[in-house]
């Protein structure tokens, strides 16, 4: 009996290992489904007034997407290497001006990107080439692409946000491709 | 040799620490390869010996662009600085990502005047079919990519960038207009180079 457990006591830290294994290579978050609540981000302040303006936001103060003052925003993950993302760029602008141009909708909605595993410079850089007129934040180490498991850019996430409880209304991973139908599904958020 | 209750541990706690560590890798693709790239996993960051150094004279090369005219080193000088960009292999993760950025921001090559050369170990038709999907608009990308593909990875060699697979490193050479070596970043395989590093080296060319 004594060899026998310590012929298994061998084989405990192999069974450990592999529920470790098991435990962390699942993934811990998939895109969020429609009604799903969407992940606790934490981004910085805008430091542009203007951006700050536009979300809500006070100076200096880190911010959850429930935190903007809209009742639903549209959060662009991107990257400045992606080509379907650069080619997408002038559609998110023509949306953006759609949606200032709608009194509903420009009360209502507000856009944000973000940008997988690109630096400050590269958002940038991204944001003065295609003129970008909403606010851009970096995710340089993915911290936030992990928490979403999204596996293509550009992605769009339609947040309904209610007394600071942020929950996806719709998603869409790849390029817009029909800007009047986007559009009716923002006007559709109730 | 006697397996110890002790050395299956440290194996295994091993084992874990390298799986944990590759699982906590993220790269997102674009949607222009959806479904098209093979991802070979986590690499050893670099595996090449260096052969040349900041100050030495870039060795030339002649190689065959995706375009069908022969691209040399030595055409450029006295006209242009030159950026070369080996990256390891077509259709793979992070290389997927890097040249796309170079090919949209053209206009911090030109304001340095500077040309980038892509080269990589792969043929020509495989350059040209991923190039393609780059830019399918214009259907190639602007800067000149070359085949190192026979002989095999000759001036990856000359570059001291040659990896013992046979793919090369990703790496980046800034020469200047004399043919000299200003800047070289032989990077971790697996991680994209962020731009504003180079772009700091090509500032210094006007210093």
């Amino acid at each position: 009996m004594r060899y026998l457990f310590s012929r298994i006591r061998i084989f405990i830290p192999s069974v450990v290992t592999v529920a470790l294994i098991l435990l962390f290579s699942q993934p811990a978050h998939a895109v969020p489904a429609v009604g799903d609540p969407f992940p606790k981000i934490t981004l910085p302040a805008p430091d542009a007034g203007a951006d700050r303006d536009y979300l809500g936001i006070a100076r200096g103060k880190a911010f959850m997407i429930g935190d903007i003052a809209a009742p639903v925003v549209v959060v662009e993950f991107f990257s400045m290497y992606c080509p379907h993302c650069q080619a997408d760029a002038p559609t998110t602008v023509d949306l953006f001006d759609r949606i200032k141009k709608d009194p509903r909708l420009a009360q209502r909605v507000k856009m944000i990107g973000i940008g997988v595993g690109n630096s400050d410079y590269e958002v940038g850089i991204f944001k003065k080439k295609y003129r970008i007129p909403f606010p851009l934040f970096p995710d340089g180490d993915y911290t936030i692409l992990n928490l979403l498991e999204i596996k293509y850019t550009p992605a769009y996430i339609v947040v309904r946000i209610d007394r600071g409880k942020a929950t996806v209304v719709h998603t869409q991973i790849g390029r817009i491709k029909d800007i009047e139908s986007f559009l009716t599904t923002l006007s559709s958020v109730r | 040799m006697r397996i110890t209750t002790g050395s299956i541990s440290f194996l295994c706690f091993a084992a874990a620490l390298f799986i944990l560590a590759a699982a906590s890798l993220s790269w997102a693709e674009s949607g222009a390869f959806a479904g098209s790239i093979y991802d070979p996993g986590r690499l050893k960051p670099t595996d090449s010996v260096s052969v040349v150094k900041v100050g030495d004279r870039a060795p030339d090369f002649d190689l065959l662009s995706v375009t069908g005219e022969r691209v040399s080193l030595s055409s450029f000088k006295g006209t242009k600085n030159v950026v070369i960009s080996f990256v390891p292999a077509a259709w793979t993760p992070v290389c997927s990502d890097q040249w796309p950025g170079y090919n949209a921001f053209k206009e911090i090559f030109d304001g340095h005047d500077a040309i980038l050369l892509g080269i990589t170990v792969d043929n020509i038709p495989t350059l040209f079919a991923w190039t393609h999907e780059m830019d399918p608009a214009a259907g190639r990308v602007w800067f000149p990519v070359l085949s190192d593909f026979w002989p095999h990875g000759e001036t990856a060699a000359r570059y001291g960038v040659l990896r013992s697979n046979g793919t090369s490193e990703r790496a980046l050479f800034v020469i200047d207009k004399k043919g000299i070596i200003r800047w070289i970043d032989v990077h971790d395989i697996n991680k994209r180079p962020n731009i504003e590093d180079l772009v700091r080296e090509l500032d210094k060319l006007a210093d």
